[in-house]
């Protein structure tokens, strides 16, 4: 009876240590009407944006899910997942593949046949020969050292408040500042509230967001304010006007920057409209391998509205490209400068 | 509330050791562990797709016996890398668990050579996962205090002791990422450590891991001992419908074993 016991423990204790072949059921084929269907319902389910797409989700599978069979090429494959994920028209959704990456591709010629800057003109008529660069942003004094202008091509280049303020007390004389983000595509929130942690702050909201709680398309968590951040510490404000030039080109955590300016009394958009993309993605994997992107929350700005495809600008002020071409002048840096020094902000 | 749950949990914990330490058979170790394991897993927030890996194991705990109780509190961890190759694709992540607990057993039954326990286990488990490649979602953490019945039957051949363990849960409380599954909450403007957690969800489930365990172990004559085991974990949230997205992970590991005596007694 005693080495009963033991012996029907061990027995119990060596069965179990295989178990889990048992308990964890096999990965899901990798086959493509396997993958496909994956994909499908996990953007049915975690998607954030649909009634903002204006996109009938099951209409889009009734369209391509013929389309998928077993023993398809994974080009094929990945060519009818891809035209899938573009009726989202979303910069934030993307297919990745060992042997390509899908895009929103109507938002990127947006991007570029809309380009509200030229480039050349900017560096050479504007930034100029010896120009700084401090944590991203390039920058020089125009207008005499009364106007700061600032060029900050990506939300990725980290930019600290402490590097912030360093730019903006390398310029005594200034009436005002030129913040110029067409072209940013977004990149890092922090750098976002780094910049604002320098922008007067009175605990004044910034927008609120949500993130979905279920697979519902409208299942979502109770909206959360987000507030402005505090000062960084040993600053004064800069309570000067800020003019931010925007375009198409400008996307995600700059359009997120865009909307927060309507919570600063110092703080004015020009240009154009932003490319939008104010949801924040998550990624995961298909079975067979492939990864993709889509967001999951959603931003609300501070006046109740959904810019997801887009952040208007204060002053509406399409970029004029032949005067850049014929004479090297870029009409919203001109714009922006004669704003400041001519008008002010409120 | 609090002081009087701490109180409890003092006298529950400490007064069986202090009677121990009165008892003339009492041994006391502490053990150091160590060894590898081989580990996979799944999160289904992220990926159908199972994981496999290696992982080391180190560890170290307290243990205090005598002839009717055994007792033991314990910090184990494991860290190590996984990867799965899917065509062209190599898909790697990281991970680590550390787990503190405490055990007490009953003793059952007793002669020269058997000795059966009964006991339970509280633990807490810490789960991180690191895939650099999943941008928002690359971290992701999982915490699981549990509450386990564990039984221990061992077998003395000399100086040689065996022992087969064999532990079921009975109730564990979750705290996993939401549905969204997402480490970025935007949150993180106002308080970027609370909101890292913003989306995370707290849930119970029932019977949702055990724990094997077979191994020898060769006592010194000084009372110190050496041993070797092998462990069998398994954890899943298939037994609650309450969990956003299936988790599971299992490891079968092999454990070196190193205890040096605290007491007098030799066993």
């Amino acid at each position: 009876m005693k080495y009963f016991y033991y012996i029907v423990l061990t027995i119990v204790v060596v069965c179990c240590a295989g178990c889990e072949r048992a308990l964890m059921t096999d990965d899901l084929p990798a086959t493509a009407p396997t993958t496909f269907d994956y994909l499908w319902n996990k953007f049915d389910q975690q998607y954030s944006l649909f009634d903002v797409k204006g996109v009938d989700w099951d209409a889009v599978y009734d369209s391509l899910r013929p389309k998928v069979y077993g023993g398809m090429s994974a080009d094929s494959l990945f060519a009818v997942c891809a035209t899938m994920l573009g009726t989202l028209n979303d910069g934030h959704v993307n297919l990745y593949a060992g042997f390509d990456v899908s895009r929103a591709d109507s938002l990127y010629y947006r991007f570029y046949s809309q380009g509200g800057i030229d480039v050349n003109t900017m560096v050479l008529n504007y930034l100029g020969m010896g120009y700084h660069s401090t944590g991203g942003m390039a920058h020089t004094a125009l207008c005499d050292g009364r106007v700061l202008y600032i060029y900050y091509g990506s939300f990725s280049s980290a930019v600290s408040p402490s590097l912030f303020r360093r730019i903006i007390q390398s310029y005594p004389q200034l009436q005002g500042m030129v913040l110029d983000l067409r072209g940013n595509g977004g990149g890092s929130l922090s750098n976002v509230i780094n910049i604002l942690r320098l922008m007067p702050s009175h605990g004044q909201q910034l927008y609120s967001s949500q993130i979905k709680s279920g697979p519902a398309h409208d299942q979502f968590t109770p909206l959360v304010p987000t507030y402005a951040p505090d000062l960084s510490s040993d600053t004064t404000p800069f309570t000067k006007p800020v003019v931010v030039l925007i375009d198409r080109g400008c996307f995600s955590a700059t359009s997120v920057f865009a909307i927060c300016t309507q919570a600063y009394d110092n703080m004015l958009l020009m240009g154009d409209t932003t490319s939008g993309g104010l949801g924040l993605p998550t990624m995961g994997y298909l079975p067979n391998g492939w990864r993709y992107r889509m967001p999951v929350t959603r931003t609300e700005a501070l006046d109740g509205k959904n810019y997801e495809n887009g952040v208007p600008p204060d002053i509406l002020l399409p970029f004029d490209r032949h005067l850049a071409q014929t004479e090297g002048r870029d009409n919203l840096i001109d714009s922006a400068c004669s704003y400041i020094l001519h008008h002010g902000i409120n | 509330m609090n002081r009087l749950l701490i109180t409890t949990l003092l006298l529950l914990f400490t007064n069986p050791l202090l009677h121990a330490e009165r008892d003339s058979s009492t041994c006391c170790h502490l053990m150091l562990h160590g060894g590898a394991a081989y580990g996979l897993y799944r999160d289904m927030g992220t990926s159908p797709l199972t994981y496999r890996g290696i992982q080391a194991a180190p560890g170290i705990s307290l243990s205090v016996e005598n002839s009717q109780w055994s007792y033991e509190a314990l910090l184990l961890t494991d860290a190590g890398a996984y990867g799965l190759k899917l065509g062209i694709d190599y898909i790697q992540s990281y991970g680590g668990h550390p787990l503190v607990g405490f055990g007490i057993w009953r003793n059952l039954y007793a002669d020269s050579r058997w000795r059966m326990w009964l006991g339970g286990v509280v633990d807490d488990l810490f789960d991180i996962r690191y895939n650099r490649s999943l941008g928002n979602a690359s971290a992701a953490f999982g915490n699981f205090a549990r509450l386990h019945v564990d039984g221990r039957v061992e077998y003395r051949l000399s100086r040689w002791l065996l022992h087969a363990r064999l532990q079921l849960n009975l109730l564990t409380l979750n705290y996993r990422p939401g549905f969204a599954y997402m480490d970025n909450f935007d949150q993180e403007i106002s308080d970027p450590t609370a909101n890292t957690f913003d989306q995370y969800r707290s849930y119970a489930s029932l019977a949702s891991s055990a724990h094997t365990d077979v191994g020898a172990t060769y006592c010194l004559n000084n009372g110190n001992k050496v041993g070797v085991s092998y462990r069998w974990t398994y954890l899943t949230s298939r037994t609650t419908a309450a969990a956003p997205h299936l988790f599971e992970s299992a490891d079968h590991a092999l454990l070196f074993h190193l205890g040096f005596a605290l007491t007098d007694k030799k066993r």
